[in-house]
């Protein structure tokens, strides 16, 4: 207990500087929010990566963090918010790595398509303890309603889009097939590949491997007749 | 020695059902004295609630036969009828399971505490970890009562298709309206399905293991009757319907979607995923 408490005093250690801040108020304030934001940030993306979302607890990310309890609600709502921004600050890693690869896809339709979702997996997996977190936060009481996490990369979604549309043009899609329809079987083999992460622990190479196997047989079904 | 009834019912209700709906004729087989057997029957009578007496008046006769034989069947044998003891420990354990029924549903898997289970049983923490090891133990037990009942159903419905396609959509439909009328414990299912911790029993759970039998089952049956090619891959298109039905949850538990739009996609999905293994 008494560690716990430990953390917090040590942090209230720089409220005399307060005082000073007052002559120029936004900027220091505004920085030292901005960097308590981000220690909790960066605590809570370990802890959820090493405990899962239901062992990370509030009190734990900010001992981690060090910063007090009190200063993790004044700038998050819940756990789950805590989560999503940590999500959402992995985007840009994740986008910046699509933007260098999509350019060079190549091949069939069946080939692109595993090449999009390999990247996914291949940014996710080493991770894979924080991306289950995000699967199970989505069911999470607490989440606030505008948060809708998992599945809903609207990126990939359109690039899904994209590809597909090319194999129609390419004659490897039938036109008559419902586009909207493949990609949401295509997101649910995706989302759910994760589950072996639980079941044998993959890694980025096995669910790549599983993933791979899912969009043969469904682009299988998908040429014209 | 409960146990013989167990797997029978489904329910806890269920079960208290069968032991509170001994007719007088049935009673008289029960080799126990007419003490202890009045003894048993008052106990029962008093802590079971209104809810019995109400599900025991809607029982149809034929139902009401269904659920004394068991009892029966123990009576004709040198099977005893069970302690006062075991029955008390029955009816915590019916309690228990209500409560944390209730509760999941309320505040889900994270929310609801042992203690809060507890208290809302009306009984000390103590006396609930006497029938379960642990929150998740309480979690998977009411999960098994559910899925044995939506694995009939299931079964059931699959029966009733015409082709393969049929049959995996009503399956899958009668799993929508099983859960849609407890959206918030299925919720609290799919999180507790992503865990690391409890994710794995959940998931390897033998009644999970059995819908995911029941799917391969019709796609076999399709290539008997030469609907699906010879090489359908079986397992892989058992996976990939089974993770495209669960895929739809979210959509109704959080875009409220109706049971029709659950089934209209779903039968979408159905169609892409078979139709690389079609014929001709």
């Amino acid at each position: 207990m008494t560690t716990e408490f430990d953390q917090p005093r040590r942090f209230a250690g720089t409220s005399p500087r307060r005082p000073a801040a007052e002559s120029r108020p936004p900027s220091l304030r505004q920085t030292q929010k901005e960097a308590t934001r981000n220690r909790v940030l960066e605590a809570a993306r370990e802890l959820f990566d090493s405990q899962g979302y239901q062992g990370a607890t509030i009190r734990e990310i900010a001992r981690y963090a060090g910063v007090a309890v009190g200063s993790v609600f004044t700038n998050f709502a819940s756990k789950g918010e805590i989560l999503s921004q940590v999500m959402a600050a992995r985007l840009d890693g994740l986008y910046a790595e699509l933007d260098r690869v999509v350019p060079h896809i190549r091949g069939t339709t069946a080939d692109r398509l595993r090449s999009i979702f390999g990247v996914f997996f291949a940014f996710e997996a080493p991770r894979s303890k924080l991306f289950l977190s995000h699967i199970a936060a989505a069911y999470d009481w607490t989440l606030p309603p505008t948060a809708r996490p998992f599945g809903t990369n609207q990126r990939l979604t359109d690039l899904l889009r994209e590809c597909l549309i090319r194999g129609v043009a390419e004659g490897e899609v039938d036109p008559a097939r419902e586009i909207q329809e493949i990609i949401d079987v295509l997101l649910a083999a995706y989302g759910w590949t994760y589950r072996l992460v639980i079941t044998e622990g993959a890694d980025a190479k096995r669910m790549t491997e599983a993933m791979d196997r899912r969009i043969g047989l469904i682009v299988e079904g998908l040429r014209p007749r | 020695m409960f146990d013989r009834i167990g797997p029978d019912a489904a329910k806890d209700s269920a079960t208290l059902c069968m032991i509170a709906d001994i007719s007088p004729s049935s009673r008289a087989d029960l080799p126990v004295g007419p003490e202890s057997r009045n003894r048993v029957f008052e106990h029962v009578q008093q802590t079971s609630s209104g809810r019995v007496d109400e599900a025991r008046g809607r029982l149809r006769p034929s139902m009401r036969m269904k659920h004394i034989s068991p009892i029966q069947a123990a009576g004709e044998t040198t099977v005893k009828m069970p302690t006062r003891r075991a029955l008390a420990k029955q009816q915590t354990r019916a309690k228990v399971l209500a409560a944390a029924r209730r509760l999941f549903s309320e505040h889900g898997y994270e929310g609801a505490t042992i203690r809060d289970i507890a208290a809302a049983a009306g009984m000390s923490t103590g006396a609930v970890f006497a029938n379960f090891t642990d929150k998740s133990d309480l979690f998977r037990d009411i999960m098994a009562q559910d899925m044995a009942q939506l694995a009939v159903a299931m079964r059931e419905s699959a029966a009733r298709g015409r082709g393969v396609e049929d049959a995996l959509l009503k399956m899958f439909a009668a799993g929508y309206a099983f859960y849609k009328s407890q959206l918030p414990l299925a919720r609290a299912a799919f999180s507790v399905s992503w865990s690391t911790q409890d994710g794995p029993a959940l998931r390897g759970a033998p009644k999970v293991q059995e819908i995911l039998e029941l799917i391969a089952e019709q796609l076999a049956l399709a290539i008997e009757r030469g609907e699906l090619r010879q090489e359908a891959e079986i397992k892989l298109r058992t996976h990939m319907l089974f993770d495209a039905y669960l895929s739809n949850y979210p959509q109704a538990i959080f875009e409220g979607w109706s049971l029709e739009a659950l089934q209209g996609r779903a039968r979408d999905q159905i169609r892409i995923i078979l139709a690389g293994a079609r014929r001709g």
